[in-house]
């Protein structure tokens, strides 16, 4: 997970330049959503806005996400 | 998923490589450094899937390729065209299928990586960051006196033992380093483990941070200078320089020698011999004692860091304490020869504003 939605297609971007069928394995969309600290444990962002989530037993993180827009190709 | 041209290889033909370090990864590791038993290094590359299986190309890659593409110096395409031979093989999560040698010519356009395929940080993972990062310098050993043809190959094992066991625990944070340090400690059941110990920490070090060779020159006196890490050869320098005076010397002999008779009287051995005396049947009285035996070795041996790294391993007091004395056999072993003067360790630390650094990633 990346900390705002730029960050996680500029790296999608930076990854397809070594997978260009990265879209293949991954899907071709973004979501976004809003972690609540009650959902579970995160790490601290790395400078590329990457964090690791950890959800705690009986919630789901993916509840609180929804398809954003489709992955623009990179420029 | 495309049918790849090339020459049909069988499964046991495909080579043997261990994975070390994921470098990208993404949900998944996207591309992996895997070592060979030979010290020989490969990528990776993840290609392709459909809904049953994962394509993956193993690309042999050089030590200098590796660090290059660390450094953002290489591409991953210059590295995949450099490869002489491309093995590729499809994986459903228990076998490898459609395993094809081929080559960079012959891969679809569509596998290849674009021309500005660097290790930027937006992918690289902590680990490929942490490998980039590390500063090496160019270390010289001193040599003098009358040297036996046989001093010529103890010395660099010697060293190159306690360079492993200092980046084995300078890296615990590398999920394969404390996978091998826990592995091979808490298997040990006898002499021949420790051996295994710190050849198993060597087998993982990517050969880039492995000691290599410069200049050597001996006519008594002579050198041999190398290019290493910064930071482990700076421990080794200081924990051989900690106890090179005569009193720490001897407290440190004293200590080892209280152990064993502490062992024999305990009837806990397992050290050299092959003899396996479990952790488990220790006394908490006994575990307390090995406790605080680590605790003074690791003062003895100057050892301010260590503590929590060799806590962190999970190991019981006394596998640790067998992985500190076989060190310090070791570490014993070279001091002979600083003692004698056949060899001087300098100091890193004077050479540092020399040092070079691998890379920027």
């Amino acid at each position: 997970m990346h900390e705002s939605l730029e960050k996680s297609i500029s790296a999608f971007h930076e990854l397809e330049k070594t997978s260009s069928l990265a879209r293949k394995r991954y899907g071709d969309h973004v979501s976004e959503g809003t972690l609540a600290p009650t959902l579970g444990r995160r790490t601290i962002a790395r400078p590329n806005g990457h964090f690791d989530f950890f959800e705690y037993v009986g919630s789901s993180a993916a509840e609180v996400f929804s398809v954003h827009s489709m992955i623009p190709k990179a420029p | 998923m495309k049918k790849i041209p090339g020459t049909t290889i069988k499964a046991s033909d495909l080579p043997t490589y261990e994975w070390n370090a994921d470098l990208i990864a993404f949900d998944g590791p996207v591309l992996s450094l895997y070592k060979g038993a030979d010290g020989s290094e490969a990528f990776y590359l993840w290609l392709d899937c459909n809904e049953k299986r994962h394509r993956w190309a193993v690309l042999p890659v050089e030590s200098e390729a590796v660090e290059g593409y660390l450094a953002r110096q290489y591409s991953l395409l210059q590295i995949v065209q450099w490869a002489n031979s491309i093995v590729v093989f499809d994986y459903d999560g228990q076998k490898r299928t459609n395993i094809v040698r081929t080559s960079c010519e012959s891969l679809p356009v569509e596998y290849l990586p674009k021309e500005d395929s660097f290790l930027t940080p937006s992918i690289a993972t902590q680990d490929a960051i942490r490998l980039a990062h590390e500063q090496t310098l160019t270390y010289t050993i001193k040599l003098d006196k009358r040297m036996f043809f046989a001093e010529l190959g103890r010395i660099p094992y010697l060293f190159e033992q306690l360079y492993a066991f200092h980046y084995g625990l300078a890296h615990l944070a590398r999920e394969v380093v404390q996978a091998t340090f826990i592995s091979n400690v808490q298997s040990w059941t006898s002499g021949l483990r420790s051996v295994q110990l710190f050849h198993g920490l060597m087998g993982i070090i990517p050969s880039f941070h492995q000691p290599k060779v410069r200049t050597m020159q001996y006519a008594s006196p002579g050198h041999i200078e190398l290019q290493l890490l910064t930071e482990i050869v700076g421990e080794i320098y200081s924990t051989a320089s900690h106890i090179n005076t005569e009193s720490k010397y001897r407290t440190a002999k004293r200590l080892y020698a209280d152990i064993y008779t502490y062992m024999r009287s305990e009837s806990i051995s397992g050290f050299d011999k092959d003899t396996n005396y479990k952790a488990s049947s220790l006394t908490t009285q006994q575990t307390e004692t090995l406790r605080s035996f680590v605790e003074s070795f690791v003062k003895v041996l100057g050892w301010t860091n260590y503590q929590n790294a060799l806590d962190q391993m999970g190991a019981s007091p006394l596998l640790q304490l067998r992985a500190i004395l076989s060190y310090f056999r070791r570490l014993d072993e070279l001091n002979k020869f600083i003692q004698s003067g056949v060899i001087k360790l300098t100091d890193p630390h004077e050479r540092v504003s020399h040092a070079d650094h691998v890379g920027t990633a």
